[in-house]
């Protein structure tokens, strides 16, 4: 990724990470896509409930080859 | 969602409809990044259009409701998942199940739309999120460039498809 106006060389750097993790996401097989769609819903839930908005996630979790992109804060 | 796919392979082995394939948000995840939804769209061909040619969810909705999956809204919550049954309503969308391609999803048989077809849908469909997701598959999807012509030709979107990545 190149250098973008007005953003430093450190910026850019994770800008460069972010697309390529999304890229890889972009790789994983489909049943690991639709338990990362899960997870969204699971977190998007609690978030639309506060506004009153109530939603469900589809019925499972499990443990994925997802483990592996999640950044080591959460 | 394993046990979703079998159901509606079971509805177009019933005859319920002739055939379906995963449309919508999910599809475009299929191939790009996992995208937030709710909702599994879900394509479908009747088998027959009702008296007048009007058509009609009654015998999907019916078949279902036997199976003990009631309605949720516009959508229908099969083993916890809404799905959203969208009869193919244009010429691009019947193209659309047709070319759909066949893929294995935990060792069940199901179909997705091509990214091609999902783009000239969402070319069509025009909204703000259609054309982030058209975005998206340009960046992410291996797109056929040759068939994406072609589909936009014939189905005269090419103007709007110039619009939207100039």
């Amino acid at each position: 990724m190149d250098a973008l106006d007005g953003v430093n060389a450190e910026v850019t750097r994770i800008f460069a990470a972010k697309e390529k993790r999304r890229h890889e996401l972009a790789r994983l097989p489909f049943p690991e896509k639709v338990r990362a769609v899960i997870q969204l819903q699971e977190m998007a839930a609690t978030i639309l409930q506060a506004r009153g908005k109530i939603v469900k996630p589809w019925g499972f979790q499990q443990t994925s080859q997802l483990d592996r992109f999640r950044p080591a804060s959460i | 969602m394993k046990r979703t796919l079998e159901v509606l392979n079971e509805l177009e082995k019933e005859g319920v409809f002739s055939r379906c394939a995963i449309g919508g948000a999910m599809a475009a995840t299929f191939y790009t990044e996992p995208v937030l939804t709710f909702d599994l769209d879900v394509f479908i061909l009747l088998s027959s259009k009702n008296a007048g040619g009007v058509i009609s969810l009654d015998a999907i909705y019916g078949a279902l409701r036997k199976r003990g999956y009631n309605e949720e809204g516009e959508t229908v919550s099969i083993e916890g998942v809404p799905v959203q049954f969208l009869p193919a309503y244009n010429a691009l969308i019947e193209e659309a199940l047709t070319e759909a391609r066949e893929i294995d999803y935990e060792g069940v048989s199901t179909r997705v739309l091509r990214a091609e077809y999902l783009i000239a849908i969402c070319l069509q469909t025009g909204r703000a999120k259609d054309r982030a997701r058209v975005a998206m598959l340009r960046e992410q999807a291996s797109i056929d460039r040759e068939l994406l012509a072609d589909i936009m030709k014939r189905h005269h979107l090419e103007e709007k498809w110039t619009l939207w990545t100039e």
